[in-house]
Parts: C-alpha cells; structure tokens; sequence
C-alpha cells in the first residue's frame, strides 16, 4: 500500500491501522498530534482508524518558538 | 503619577508584562528554567512536521502548567496557512491564544500585513484570541483593532537581529492611536530595549532570541522580567521630556564665592 507520511511518498504492508503505522516509526508516541488527509485524528481513535491507498498523513508536534 | 490598569487579554488579567518565546533554547531545562526564574505568564510555541527519524519530544511537558500557551503560526506564509495552524492547534491541545505570524520572505523574514489581517478576520469570528505580529503601520493596526485583535504586536527591528527600537517612531504612534495593548515583539536584543519599549508606554514586551542565546538564559530571562517592570514603572511615573538644552538640576543662584553686584 502506497501512503505519504509528511510529503514522503512510502510503500507499507502489513500496518492495518494508524496506531500500527505510528508503532513502526517511532518507539514512544508522546506529544504527536496526528492529520490524516487534512483531518485531525485523535489519539483515542488511533487504533480504529484504518489506513487506504493514497492516504496522506502529516505527524506534527508542538516545538520551541518565538 | 498614572494609576496602574490590568492588561487583560482574552479574558485573563496579565500581571506580568513580560512575554517569553521558547525557541532556540540549547537544552528543554534552560528553557523551563527561564520561564521559572522570570515569572513569565505568556509563552508562544510553534508547531511542525515531526523528523521522523528522531523521537519526538513533546515541549508543553517542559512548561509549567499555569503558564498561558500561544501558538505562534510560524511557518505560514499566507492567511489560510496561518488559520490551518491555529485550528490545528486548537484541536490538538486546546490552545485559544494564537499569535498570527505571516511570513513570505525569508531574507528579513517581515510579516505581510495584508494576509495578517485576512487571517485575524478569520480567526477572531472562529473565537480565537488572535494577537497578530506587524509591521508597524498605523492603517494597518487600526484595521487589526477593528475586527478583534486582542493585542497588536509590532516588530521593534528584524527577528532575531537584537537591534532594539529601529522602528520606534511607528511603535510610538501605534501606542497614542491605538486602544488595543501594544506589545513589541521581534528585534529586542538586551533588557535595557525592552525597558526602552515599556517606557513609552508599550503594554508588554515578547522577546526569544536574547533570552534562549544568552551564556546564562534562565538569568537573563530573570533581568527582563525586571527591566520590564522597571520601564512599566517608568511609564507610569511620567517620564520628564527630552530638551535641546541643558536643564541644571541645582539652582543656577546662590554661588558660594560669587561677588555680590
């Protein structure tokens, strides 16, 4: 399944849900805020959501600013 | 002496007028320790996309709790860029307080005044408070205050560059004419700037730069938070006017030695 997380395009398999595909990148998810298509998706909701051909994910996070 | 008035924005009474950016800190204790050691009650964060080959580090844990949070929308060059970020941020954690910043030129890197407006119309019927970052242009700030800006926050001189007051003529105009605070942010390189800023009657003072790069942050925040207060101080007491002549100040009479005519 092709997918773009933060503008990188990359090819995943065997992640059935966000919650999967966040495990795979990071080891703790702590202070991650979560776009999928241009639409916030909750924390809580992580383990439901599925992912799809072509999905967009933007992972942001609060940082130092002035 | 001027009698002190609360600066209240978006409901909530400042009692210091000192605000404190958090980016550029070498390490998350210097910059919890400045917040700290200064007192401040106003810091702005910015959010971004996360390297995803790093572990993500979540700032707001760093700060303490009673601290109130804007977001600043660096990064937007444009008034829907800016109101993404903000609904963004509020969606994400909350956060009401925004500071609007429109950059699209990265050698001065100065607001455009023109998408900070369209953004602030935006937000401001959406509920946020909206603080927007300008450049220092009276039409500008009025049309700010008109739709609801909560505070206008001119540039005193280039982001980061520690020049001071270079557009203090403009900030000076903006303080007579406009009722909305006045809160100088961008360029003030030392405590003795943002003394300079609360002197003429600046409602609060933002600065980042000087404090995160100083040898000793956590100190340094501490001296603006007192410079601060002092030029508030100053303001409030009625600073006496600057003359063309010398003014003595002991008697020009009654010389010891003089010859009596």
């Amino acid at each position: 399944m092709n997918i773009t997380v933060n503008g990188l395009k990359q090819t995943i398999d065997n992640i059935k849900n966000l919650q999967d595909l966040l495990n795979h990148i990071f080891e703790k998810d702590k202070g991650i805020i979560v776009e999928l298509n241009k639409e916030i998706i909750h924390r809580d909701q992580w383990k439901e959501q599925p992912l799809k051909e072509g999905d967009n994910i933007e992972l942001i996070q609060f940082i130092g600013g002035g | 002496m001027k009698g002190e008035t609360p600066l209240v924005i978006g409901g909530k009474e400042i009692k210091n007028r000192f605000f404190l950016g958090t980016g550029k800190f070498k390490s998350k204790s210097d910059m919890k320790q400045s917040i700290i050691e200064s007192g401040v009650q106003v810091v702005t964060v910015a959010m971004r996309r996360i390297d995803t080959k790093r572990h993500p580090e979540n700032i707001l844990e760093y700060i303490p709790e009673d601290t109130i949070l804007m977001v600043n929308t660096s990064g937007a060059r444009n008034a829907k860029e800016a109101v993404r970020i903000a609904k963004l941020a509020k969606e994400a954690s909350g956060i009401n307080w925004i500071k609007i910043e429109v950059i699209n030129d990265s050698k001065y890197l100065l607001p455009d005044n023109y998408e900070t407006i369209k953004a602030t119309e935006t937000l401001v019927s959406e509920g946020f408070t909206v603080l927007p970052y300008m450049y220092p242009d009276l039409y500008v700030a009025k049309e700010l205050q008109k739709i609801g800006a909560a505070a206008v926050m001119p540039l005193g001189s280039l982001i980061g560059s520690g020049q001071g007051l270079k557009a203090r003529k403009f900030i000076e105009i903006l303080i007579w004419e406009i009722d909305a605070p006045i809160i100088v942010d961008a360029g003030i390189g030392k405590p003795s700037q943002a003394a300079e800023a609360m002197e003429m009657g600046a409602a609060a003072v933002l600065a980042n730069t000087a404090v995160a790069s100083a040898g000793n942050p956590a100190a340094m925040a501490r001296a603006f938070s007192l410079a601060v207060k002092a030029g508030r101080m100053a303001y409030l007491a009625q600073l006496n006017e600057n003359k063309d002549v010398a003014s003595a100040s002991s008697p020009l009479t009654g010389f010891l030695y003089d010859e009596k005519k």
